[in-house]
């Protein structure tokens, strides 16, 4: 009776001491991933170009390695944003302008909110100097994954092909990612998602990015989602189709 | 809505004001590196106008 009682005794502490690490696990279950520009793509040879044009792309590459983006994750969600110099007020106009180029050429949202268990997302776009906010479900990318590997940050990566369509140039986009199957996160940088493993580097139209570092943090840095101002996928598609037609289209 | 066509009158009335050269050069950056003028960067597009007139670059 006695060795029963003990056996109970012990199996209960195991279920405790099981119980609290779990906790503790699950409070320390938040990632901080950092992406950078480690590539930028002009569309036609800068060579051609003036030489004005040309000594600006100079310093525009070079700015690009001032450029850092921050994901905050975890299984049920996350917030991506353009992160750290943003806060510098000692900017002059120069950096300013070139901080604004370099960024075009990832041509990411302001920022991006994703739910991963109600399956939705909610990003800020800048256009023509007016911040738009729109709710909708994610981008569905049809990835195909390919045999391709390679490593990134010493974790080996997998390659995988996609298409989105982008509603204000009205084109199908191809994106290449590398995710890494080991870090069971199905996020990315900007709305790019969807993948077995967290996306470690896109190859985009304009720019590649790369993550260059990945951090465990305290749960509870996810800023949350906006809430006002909110357009529906389908009223954000008409304010562009108007805003179109009325100053390119026509 | 209103607001927004505002801005839009405006900034592309700032535009076609600056300096033919400035814009120029900000139009010929825009179409180098994304290839065409767009509604995603006619907002920046005006910007680099102004920077590259304030700065004399043109």
């Amino acid at each position: 009776m006695l060795v029963k009682n003990l056996y109970l005794k012990f199996i209960l502490s195991l279920f405790f001491v099981n119980s609290i690490t779990n906790e503790t696990i699950q409070a320390q279950d938040d990632y901080k991933i950092t992406y950078a520009i480690t590539s930028i793509k002009s569309q036609k040879d800068i060579n051609e170009a003036s030489d004005r044009i040309k000594s600006f792309y100079k310093q525009v590459v070079e700015y690009t390695r001032n450029i850092n983006y921050t994901l905050v994750v975890n299984k049920k969600e996350s917030y991506f944003e353009n992160s750290d110099f943003l806060t510098n007020t000692n900017n002059t106009p120069l950096d300013d302008i070139l901080k604004k180029s370099a960024l075009r050429f990832p041509n990411f949202n302001e920022n991006v909110y994703v739910n991963y268990l109600d399956d939705y997302i909610v990003f800020t776009k800048k256009l023509l100097g007016k911040d738009f906010t729109i709710k909708q479900v994610p981008c569905n990318f049809n990835w195909d994954i390919k045999k391709d590997t390679r490593k990134i940050l010493g974790l080996n990566v997998k390659k995988a092909e996609g298409f989105y369509f982008n509603p204000v140039l009205k084109e199908k986009i191809k994106v290449i990612a590398w995710f890494a199957p080991s870090i069971p996160l199905q996020s990315g940088p900007d709305i790019f998602m969807g993948l077995p493993g967290l996306i470690m580097e896109v190859d985009l139209k304009g720019a590649i990015v790369t993550v260059k570092k990945i951090e465990q943090i305290k749960s509870g840095q996810i800023k949350p989602e906006k809430t006002k101002n909110i357009l529906t996928q389908e009223e954000y598609e008409k304010q562009i189709k108007a805003l179109n037609k009325k100053f390119l289209d026509e | 809505m209103k607001k927004l066509t505002l801005i839009l009158v405006l900034t592309l009335g700032f535009a076609f004001s600056a300096d033919a050269g400035c814009f120029e050069n900000a139009r010929e950056w825009v179409i180098q590196t994304e290839g065409s003028v767009n509604l995603e960067n006619v907002g920046f597009l005006i910007e680099l106008t102004a920077y590259f007139e304030a700065t004399g670059l043109c």
